[in-house]
């Protein structure tokens, strides 16, 4: 039976296909240095319930520093939940999510949380980019909420971002007046604007065209190589899936099966073989 | 709702106290978020438009048509008793006393509580207010405390403009069709009328239900179900949770301080 798996070492694709399929070993994390840490997020034997359904039965998995990490999973299978789970929008009943091998996510106060979430940057689904303001006043409001820049300072941060994701002459346009791809690269400069060093984007290519998928998921691997920040995608894109993960979470049956992309692929799992169905490159 | 009888009337009761407890947390917690920094000052001037001053033409259009049937109400009653020239204090005691504080409090409930019901709920469904505690910004303070406090600072200005509207219309009818005397009118008004009991009273009326329906308002839209249809559920039940509340607090306010 295919367990959560973890790499130790160098995070390469090839050590992750060679040992991906083994146990997590959470007892060595004590002794890890967490400045070489490849684990930055550390889940175990999360419980989850929504009223009476049963969500996560017993979750166990990581997530690779400065790594695009990929959940992925059929519909209800709590892709999402795992995500505002790291975001603290959810607490689990039980189990552990633990940062840096240090911070426990599941037993922060509000101010703990508050200050956490300034290091993360969140991709929502829909964008969730405030329908009152302008494009600039939303990638702008992180800024000042919770910097002491200037306005002009701001513009050229908002701006670097703004070229950094493509985006131009968006300034004065509303949300509504953007297009699916345009909404979704305006989510990720808000996401991006505080240099968070966890990235989570809940599914970023939900609704988009080949053309523009292949764009989002162009930028998405750009930012993580060139801002070096660990990256959890929620998706059920499964070519793109392959194409960009360095490594991968398959959530099913309340469970998560973890591994790099040669392992999935490789995988006689019954599980794994139902959810792929055949699509696996 | 299954069950016998009893056990529906104490889960309705439960849900209830449930309900109000979460209620009066939120209210205290918008209260924190909204009187601390940072001062909010352009988005609360942005509601005090919305919700005050966009609801200025039907508040006033309300306010003036009452105040003509109030005036031939008044008057077609007063006749009988030969006491026509009292129509400035009935006009005026009943709108500054009564109907002014309440029914622009129902008004603005109807235009501007459902409003911000709806916006609040369609935040909840595309995920706005949890964009927003992503980037560690508190909805209650950003969102919730500008609509609240402008509702709670729009209500009294509304209410006064309602009754002067409905204290005008009254003497439209009082003078152009009746045929009276609008020195009369107005100094029927002015001796009837005392500014700490009856103005004062009223505006405090006015502030009470707009502290109700800013909470209600903001409380349903805040907890509405992520869906299309939870956001109707709590645009509709904003409308009669502050109409009813509304109409409860005016009694036990007239009952209590003969306000």
């Amino acid at each position: 039976m295919l367990g959560p798996a973890v790499v130790r070492g160098a995070p390469s694709q090839e050590q992750e296909g060679d040992r991906g399929m083994e146990p997590t070993r959470a007892e060595g994390h004590a002794a890890l240095d967490i400045a070489r840490d490849p684990v930055h997020v550390a889940i175990r034997g999360v419980r989850f319930s929504r009223g009476n359904r049963l969500i996560f039965r017993d979750v166990s998995c990581d997530f690779l520093r400065d790594r695009i990490n990929v959940i992925l999973g059929g519909s209800g299978s709590g892709k999402t939940t795992l995500l505002r789970m790291l975001g603290c929008l959810l607490r689990p009943a039980e189990g552990s999510i633990c940062l840096d091998g240090a911070l426990e996510l599941t037993g922060l106060r509000l101010a703990e949380v508050r200050a956490y979430r300034r290091r993360v940057g969140m991709m929502f689904q829909g964008g969730a980019l405030l329908d009152s303001m302008t494009v600039y006043d939303n990638v702008a409001l992180p800024l000042r909420e919770h910097s002491k820049l200037s306005e002009a300072e701001i513009r050229r941060e908002v701006h670097e971002v703004f070229r950094s994701v493509e985006l131009k002459d968006v300034d004065g346009l509303l949300p509504a007046e953007l297009s699916g791809g345009m909404r979704k690269r305006a989510a990720l400069a808000r996401a991006l604007i505080l240099a968070p060093d966890l990235l989570l984007c809940d599914e970023p290519f939900s609704g988009l065209d080949p053309a523009t998928l292949r764009v989002v998921e162009a930028m998405l691997v750009d930012v993580s190589r060139t801002r070096g920040v660990t990256m959890v995608i929620a998706s059920h894109d499964v070519p793109s899936t392959f194409r960009m993960a360095h490594h991968m979470v398959l959530m099913v049956d309340g469970e998560a099966i973890s591994g790099g992309p040669e392992v999935f692929r490789a995988s006689r799992d019954p599980r794994v073989e139902a959810f792929f169905a055949g699509s696996r490159p | 709702m299954s069950g016998n009888p009893v056990e529906r009337l104490g889960r309705g009761t439960t849900d209830l106290v449930v309900d109000l407890g979460g209620l009066a947390r939120f209210a205290g917690r918008v209260v924190v978020a909204g009187s601390g920094r940072p001062w909010r000052l352009r988005r609360l001037l942005d509601e005090v438009f919305g919700i005050g001053v966009l609801s200025i033409s039907i508040i006033g259009l309300s306010g003036l048509v009452v105040g003509l049937v109030l005036g031939l109400q008044g008057y077609n009653t007063l006749v009988r008793f030969g006491a026509e020239n009292s129509l400035g204090a009935v006009v005026g005691l009943t709108l500054i006393r009564e109907l002014g504080p309440v029914l622009t409090a129902l008004l603005v409930a109807g235009r501007a509580g459902s409003a911000i019901a709806a916006e609040i709920g369609s935040m909840v469904v595309t995920e706005q207010l949890d964009g927003l505690r992503m980037m560690s910004v508190d909805p209650e303070d950003f969102v919730v405390a500008p609509k609240a406090m402008a509702m709670v600072i729009s209500m009294p200005l509304l209410s006064a403009l309602f009754i002067t509207l409905g204290l005008f219309g009254g003497m439209v009818v009082a003078v152009g069709i009746v045929g009276g005397d609008a020195g009369i009118y107005l100094t029927s008004l002015e001796s009837s009328v005392e500014f700490r009991e009856d103005v004062l009273g009223s505006l405090v009326k006015a502030l009470v239900f707009g502290v109700l329906v800013a909470l209600i308002a903001t409380w349903r839209g805040y907890t509405a179900e992520p869906n299309a249809a939870g956001v109707s559920a709590a645009t509709t039940s904003t409308v009669v949770a502050s109409s009813v509340s509304v109409l409860i607090f005016d009694f036990f306010i007239t009952a209590l301080w003969r306000v």
